[in-house]
């Protein structure tokens, strides 16, 4: 517990000396409200389609303008809000379940299953990410829970990699000596210190893989394998409208600005936290 | 004296020979931009729409299509007879074809390509498209003849077919890697995703049609729409296919391009359903209801840009054949009553998988929102085009799906396959022995009147009554090309008719 | 060093079958197969089965993949069904457009983000450094589909400046093949200098804070000589040894730059066979890239281990 407070403690120092971290920690504050208050917000239903509306300049009724099919592009771009969280939440849960699950057998037991489990994290960061999500689709079928799933296999790696190293560095280290003098079962010894030097880490690779999911999601429905209609994601939103970008550049813009946002959010929000874990960082005066 | 006048030729021939041919014989190049690669280049195999342009231009059939697809052109056959039960054909092979290779194309290589057209079956186009033959022959080197089961007025224009080429029976191993036929164009290389390359044959039959093409052409596939009309537009490719509505005004308006278009469509958008299980086996009334709630405007305008001719029969208005019958209207009250005297339990979404190509996509997302409206839930599930053939078309595990059929221009051509039995357009496995009837009826006698009759009794049975398929409206399909093009005509299966473009570049 | 390598290498040979088995299967059980792509929408049940046992298709998948992996291992990755040309040729072909494209992706992204990153590394918290990491994680956030599209209106369309699309090998014609390079590099090149600057930064970082940098300041050199002289030699020697994964990467995953450009890469080759389920062709692009891609795992491995005398690999 006070460990948590002490790294809540060192993540708000953060935001408040680095102007960036801050913007992205609004940004991402402002995505979230917006995917909570999405029905409050949301001028339409995000499906609702006027087709004698469709195609429509933004103007005072329809402030991001219309789509094709007639619907509101700004009541759709807000509850898009909601997939893109929902995608880049729950994929990096799966990510990190199964990515420190594995660091940590392969940390913990070293020798065969270590080789075994990183050469085949290797493997898959081998894999162009696009590539192994579209397979992945493929045979599961396009829906959403597949790509949240394509998305976590995808990340795990990384979360693997961390783990392992930090379960390396402290596997040789005394104090598991002391711990298992006072009698606690080695694998929850493990468990229990790596996990906590390690969850700065992880906290900071979430918030970056959040914006990484959100854009392999929008890659794929670039590639046709998007959400089940009538869900507006903002990548199958940015899909639609490709061969319009001359004639109705709204259509493409605003769905595209807030991948934008989503993704710079994140990211600066993870560059930020990064920044504050670090333990070479002394302060440098200039 | 002698000596001299030899150097003197010699260096005329020279100066002709690096000059005046260069200038004078430049070779002219079209580049066709097309939105999908060759598959096969078998042509008795091929199946998909790219492999057109190598099935025209390799080879030739005894007939070739004319503008309208309903008046066969004289090719390999320079002339036929029909006997007075209509039912032999007998057709004089033209003497001096050659093929590439430079033997002559008698009767023998037509005997050839007609068995082994029938051997590949299935796997082809051939066999369907020459269904009612009973037998061929060869009567002659340079005569031919078929006898049919029974009278088929279709039969002379599926011999235009491009699965009906004419293949070559001694290269036929290398068929699929170096094609060799008697067509205008030879093939030079395929470098797939890249280009396909052909070479007029200097040998070819018509001499008048070889002044008027390019020397050589060139498709580049260019599968993203921008990308290709911005190589149309940067002079990259002379003429591109697949131009999507929302580009034509743009194309309209420059004056450095011209838009090619259609006299007559084949193709349409429809919405079928699945008769061989519930909940549409057997549920008229719930079919209707759907009749009635899809709003055919909406999709018009927002889909097709406005383009296409809204309409229920799946004969376009401006065919002979056409005849007005009284379509379901948009009348979402009606289909609520509709709905809920079928019965149907509306807590169940019925199961609609789609093609994700963004024209079925959109069409169904509207379909569901109609539907919506009074009261049934859908469940879209896009699908990769592979998945949705195999899944969804071959093994039909659909309740509802877009379909989108591009057929022949003859009325049987049109939707036979689509509504007789287990056709390869029939997935929703529809069947009714009436129509069967009618079918062969339509085709056996050649009065037009006489088979609009037919045609109509059809569209009553099965299109108004019981409604396996409700089409929403024909598609116009479109080419775009730079000035060296001065005249260009699409089929009304949507394909190019490479026997008669100008070519001016 | 010599152990380490053989074991290194049983081991990527290990994960290479490991890796076609699982592709190889799971192409098999994805719905549609080089039948479906070939015969469409309407050829009847029969023909597909015919169509499926001409090609091999209807046996054991274990039977498919024995066949499959010993002619692989005698050098024969089989033929394209469709073209019927041997997949290496095809890939052969392709090697050359998309090396040029990784090379010039990678030098603009270096272009950009060595600065950004040197900057932002020296001075963690100054305006400049801010902005500048700013603009380069756009990059990273403008979906790069929607950038080259972009691109390809203003340079192609509305200015008739550049190609819209394609390539030509600049060995044959420089000029044409520098044009037709540009857009596509700077589309890829600025999709990836996020990532690469932000590991310029910390290595920058990294090594501003180290003992080395502490006792070069010690000595009292100008902070001038401090940093060009020390900072900036061990900061880019960590980034030539991440240049290799950067490598790896933009040969296989710049799938959507390359569709939106119709460049001939190996990314569309891949597509279009996915597209038509060519599986000889998919799993021999796949054997490829992962094999370039372990490979360059293994020389990043062995150059640290060489530059780091600290590291160790028993």
């Amino acid at each position: 517990m006070k460990i948590l407070f002490s790294r809540i403690k060192i993540f708000l120092k953060a935001f408040s000396s680095n102007r960036l971290a801050a913007l992205g920690f609004v940004i991402v504050i402002v995505m979230l409200l917006t995917a909570l208050l999405a029905p409050i917000l949301a001028p339409y239903p995000p499906d609702k389609q006027i087709y004698q509306d469709a195609r429509q300049s933004p103007s005072v009724q329809h402030i991001f303008g219309t789509d094709l099919l007639g619907r509101d592009i700004l009541s759709r771009v807000i509850y898009g809000t909601r997939i893109s969280l929902m995608v880049g939440f729950l994929s990096m849960a799966i990510a990190a379940s199964f990515g420190i699950t594995a660091g940590l057998l392969a940390g913990f037991f070293g020798g065969w299953t270590d080789t075994i489990f990183m050469r085949a994290m290797d493997a898959l960061m081998a894999f162009p990410a696009i590539l192994l999500a579209l397979l992945i689709m493929s045979v599961l079928g396009p829906s959403l829970a597949n790509a949240i799933i394509a998305v976590g296999i995808i990340y795990t790696p990384t979360f693997a990699r961390l783990i392992r190293a930090s379960a390396l560095s402290i596997r040789e280290k005394e104090y598991l000596e002391a711990a298992r003098a006072i009698g606690m079962p080695n694998w929850l010894i493990m468990i229990k210190v790596i996990l906590l030097n390690s969850l700065s880490p992880i906290i900071v690779q979430l918030s970056l893989g959040i914006g990484y999911a959100i854009l392999v999601e929008a890659g794929l429905s670039f590639l046709g394998l998007g959400v089940q209609p009538p869900q507006p994601a903002w990548g199958s939103m940015l899909g639609e409208a490709r061969n319009m970008m001359v004639f109705a550049p709204w259509m493409a813009t605003f769905p595209g600005l807030a991948i934008f946002f989503a993704v710079i959010g994140f990211n600066l929000m993870g560059d930020g936290l990064r920044e504050a874990i670090d333990p070479h960082r002394i302060v440098v005066k200039h | 004296m002698l000596k001299h006048k030899k150097i003197f030729i010699l260096n005329l021939y020279i100066i002709f020979y690096f000059t005046l041919i260069p200038i004078g014989f430049a070779k002219s190049q079209m580049k066709i931009g097309l939105s999908a690669d060759v598959v096969m280049l078998d042509p008795q195999l091929a199946q998909s729409g790219p492999d057109w342009t190598p099935q025209s231009l390799i080879w030739n059939r005894l007939v070739e299509y004319d503008n309208t697809m309903m008046d066969p052109i004289p090719s390999i056959a320079k002339s036929w007879e029909v006997s007075k039960d209509g039912k032999v054909w007998s057709f004089k092979i033209r003497k001096g074809i050659t093929f590439h290779s430079g033997r002559e194309l008698t009767s023998s290589d037509i005997v050839f390509s007609f068995k082994r057209g029938f051997e590949i079956g299935p796997k082809g186009r051939f066999a369907g498209y020459m269904v009612s033959v009973d037998s061929y022959k060869a009567l002659s080197t340079y005569e031919f003849q078929v006898t049919l089961k029974h009278v088929d007025v279709t039969f002379l224009g599926n011999l235009a077919a491009p699965a009906a080429a004419i293949v070559d029976k001694d290269t036929i191993d290398k068929i699929r890697t170096e094609p060799i036929g008697s067509g205008p164009y030879e093939f030079v290389e395929w470098s797939p995703g890249e280009k396909t390359v052909y070479r007029k044959f200097n040998n070819y039959w018509d001499k008048k049609m070889l002044s008027k093409i390019p020397d050589e052409i060139v498709v580049i596939p260019i599968l993203e729409d921008q990308t290709r009309l911005a190589n149309l537009q940067s002079g990259n490719v002379d003429i591109i296919d697949g131009v999507e509505a929302v580009f034509w005004a743009q194309i309209q308006n420059d004056p450095n391009t011209t838009l090619w278009g259609q006299e007559l469509t084949a193709s349409y958008k429809a919405v079928i359903f699945n008769f061989e299980k519930p909940p549409f086996k057997g549920n008229k009334l719930l079919r209707q209801a759907i009749a009635h709630a899809i709003n055919k405007e909406a999709i018009h305008q927002t889909v097709f840009f406005g383009t296409g001719e809204v309409g229920c029969n799946l004969i376009p208005k401006s065919h002979w054949a056409y005849t007005e019958i009284a379509c379901y209207d948009y009348n979402p009250e009606k289909a609520k009553e509709l709905l809920k005297r079928s019965g149907y339990d509306t807590s169940r979404p019925i199961y609609f998988p789609t093609s994700s190509r963004p024209a079925y996509m959109r069409t169904a997302e509207v379909v569901q929102a109609n539907l919506k409206d009074i009261g049934l839930k859908t469940d879209i599930e896009p699908q990769e085009w592979s998945y949705y053939v195999q899944e969804t078309w071959i093994k039909r595990k659909f309740e509802m799906q877009v379909a989108w059929y591009a057929r022949e221009i003859d009325p049987d051509g049109l939707f036979s396959s689509v509504l007789r039995k287990e056709q390869g357009n029939n997935p929703m496995r529809y069947y009714n022995p009436a129509i069967e009837t009618l079918f062969d009826g339509g085709k056996s006698v050649y009065d037009r009147e006489i088979r609009k009759k037919y045609y109509e009794a059809i569209m009553n049975t099965a299109i108004l009554d019981e409604m396996p398929i409700i089409k929403i409206q024909t598609i116009e399909r479109k080419w775009a090309s730079n000035k060296k093009i001065k005249d260009f005509n699409i089929l009304p299966k949507g394909l190019p008719n490479y026997y008669n473009f100008k070519w001016g570049g | 060093m010599h152990q380490f390598i053989l074991r290194r290498m049983i081991q990527m040979v290990f994960v290479l079958i490991l890796f076609s088995v699982i592709v190889f299967t799971v192409l098999r059980l994805v719905p549609g197969d080089s039948a479906t792509a070939q015969l469409g929408l309407e050829a009847g049940d029969q023909a597909y089965t015919e169509l499926r046992a001409e090609m091999g298709l209807d046996q054991p998948i274990f039977i498919q993949y024995l066949s499959w992996a010993s002619n692989v291992s005698q050098g024969d990755f089989g033929v394209s069904w469709f073209s019927q040309k041997p997949v290496i040729s095809l890939i052969k072909k392709r090697i050359p457009a998309s090396i040029w494209l990784t090379l010039s992706a990678l030098t603009i992204a270096l272009i950009i983000s060595i600065p950004v990153g040197i900057i932002s590394g020296i001075k963690p918290n100054s305006w400049i450094a801010h902005i500048a990491t700013f603009f380069s994680l756009t990059g990273l956030a403008l979906p790069s589909f929607w950038m080259g599209l972009m691109l390809i209106l203003t340079f192609s369309v509305f200015n008739r400046w550049l190609p819209p699309s394609g390539y030509v090998s600049p060995f044959i014609d420089p000029i044409m093949g520098f044009k037709h390079l540009i857009l596509p590099s700077l589309t890829l090149g600025i999709e990836i200098a996020a990532p690469l600057t932000r590991f310029i930064r910390s290595g920058m970082l990294d090594v501003m804070n180290s003992e080395y940098i502490r006792t070069a300041r010690a000595k009292g050199l100008t902070e001038y000589l401090v940093i060009s002289q020390h900072a900036l030699r061990n900061a880019m020697l960590s980034v030539v040894t991440i240049l290799g994964v950067f490598i790896g990467y933009l040969l296989g995953g710049s799938i959507i730059t390359e569709s939106v450009f119709n460049y001939p890469g190996i990314g569309t080759l891949l597509l279009q066979a996915i597209h038509q389920r060519d599986y000889g062709v998919i799993q021999g692009i796949i054997l490829f890239i992962s094999l370039i891609f372990m490979f360059i795992n293994l020389m990043v491995d062995i150059s640290y281990a060489i530059l780091d005398p600290r590291i160790r690999y028993e």
